[in-house]
């Protein structure tokens, strides 16, 4: 009993956040440990899950938050207007690729890697939240490194980084090692 | 920077990906001449409009005749009797690598669909929620003045006349203020400096205000998470 009210005490908490909210944070409003209210906060995730609910729990690192259900996303966009989206351009995604897979990367790193300026795309992403400037990095000229935040975890619908698929997935297929089927020309 | 012919590549390596996958050839056996020519002709026929693109372009174009150059002549082997790298090889591994960041941001771009079917609600201001206040950026800054802008609803006014009125409050006198009200305490709340319903002109002082002090030293300001209040403190 006590856990169902606790559990409907977390759910309050993170409708009237809005924003996401660390898990001890919660645990600590209900006065439990952090274990017990992951616990309580998983209970509820599969209750919302299970009956198809129009409000999901997304859990993001060790945050969580509530959303809207994608599923329901065109009655949202029948009675709300200004919910449209704003799909990045092929540059933006680019610099999100990299910054994923490179993370901490510095922005000339980003740019070398794309072969083109890419200062606009990265404050894109840092407007948008999904890249923030992390810690200045330990290298000649202590340039800024940049990471990843938990809103790019809600893109990916990952609950956290080490979800993200190898970037060997990605290279499987591609044609990658020089010399196992090719010789060296002389011009 | 619009430029119609440069919409199709994202860059050179852009574009020497879509020359190798046209010519069906090996990231690491590329036919320098015909590359070279080719990844030329596209050049001249853009007409390179955009300057800084343009660099960006002419710098591979350089390197790829360099390469060109550099494979005429026979490979010296060195001391040890060792052939000298594929003089491609750089060039190429920066392609590769470059292909594989392509796909995995087509893999990201699908998705965006459902990420962007999922609603937040607008998040409340909690100061318990967030242990530490962090240092904030110019972003954060600016998010937090179209918050203002908003909750006071200067933005939604219908003017049917209207009259430029004159300062209230110059960015001067709002400094003044601002230094008064952290006499007293030392620090102060970003949202507190406003008072009530303040006008658009009076929040745009006082924010200029807050500006101005925080470039010349005099105060410190942190930010607890996104959204939250912003706490002014006396450095």
């Amino acid at each position: 009993m006590e856990d169902e009210r606790l559990k409907s005490a977390a759910e309050a908490i993170l409708f009237a956040a809005g924003q996401s909210v660390p898990l001890g944070g919660i645990a600590k409003a209900l006065g439990v440990s952090d274990k017990a209210a992951k616990e309580l906060l998983e209970e509820l995730k599969r209750e919302y899950d299970r009956a198809n609910r129009g409000i999901r729990l997304v859990q993001m690192e060790n945050e969580y938050q509530m959303l809207s259900r994608g599923d329901y996303i065109e009655y949202i966009r029948r009675i709300i207007r200004g919910t449209s989206s704003a799909f990045m351009s092929q540059a933006a995604l680019e610099t999100l690729a990299i910054v994923a897979y490179r993370q901490p990367v510095t922005r000339s790193d980003v740019e070398f890697i794309r072969g083109v300026s890419s200062s606009s795309s990265l404050d894109l992403l840092i407007e948008r939240g999904l890249v923030r400037p992390g810690e200045k990095l330990d290298i000649p000229g202590r340039p800024m490194g940049y990471e990843t935040t938990g809103e790019f975890l809600k893109l990916m619908n990952l609950e956290t980084l080490t979800d993200l698929p190898d970037f060997e997935t990605f290279s499987e297929g591609l044609q990658l090692r020089l010399g196992e089927n090719t010789e060296v020309e002389n011009g | 920077m619009q430029n119609v012919s440069f919409e199709v590549f994202e860059g050179p390596l852009d574009l020497l990906l879509s020359l190798i996958a046209k010519n069906e050839i090996d990231v690491f056996d590329i036919p320098m001449a015909l590359v070279t020519r080719q990844y030329m002709e596209y050049i001249y026929t853009a007409g390179m409009l955009d300057i800084e693109l343009a660099t960006e372009f002419i710098v591979v174009a350089s390197q790829l005749i360099e390469i060109k150059s550099q494979m005429m002549l026979p490979p010296e082997e060195d001391e040890q009797g060792e052939t000298p790298p594929d003089p491609r090889q750089e060039l190429a591994e920066r392609i590769a690598q470059y292909r594989v960041f392509k796909a995995i941001s087509e893999y990201m771009k699908n998705k965006q669909t459902a990420y962007y079917s999922m609603i937040e609600k607008e998040s409340e201001y909690f100061p318990s929620l967030k242990e530490e206040y962090a240092p904030i950026d110019a972003a954060m800054l600016t998010a937090a003045l179209k918050r203002l802008l908003l909750r006071f609803d200067t933005a939604n006014l219908e003017y049917e006349e209207y009259t430029v009125a004159a300062d209230e409050l110059a960015v001067a006198d709002a400094i003044e203020m601002v230094r008064e009200i952290l006499k007293k305490e030392r620090k102060a709340s970003f949202l507190a400096l406003f008072g009530q319903r303040p006008s658009r002109g009076r929040i745009i002082s006082v924010f200029l205000a807050v500006l101005e002090m925080v470039k010349e030293n005099e105060i410190e300001i942190t930010q607890e998470g996104l959204y939250g209040d912003i706490r002014i403190t006396v450095v």
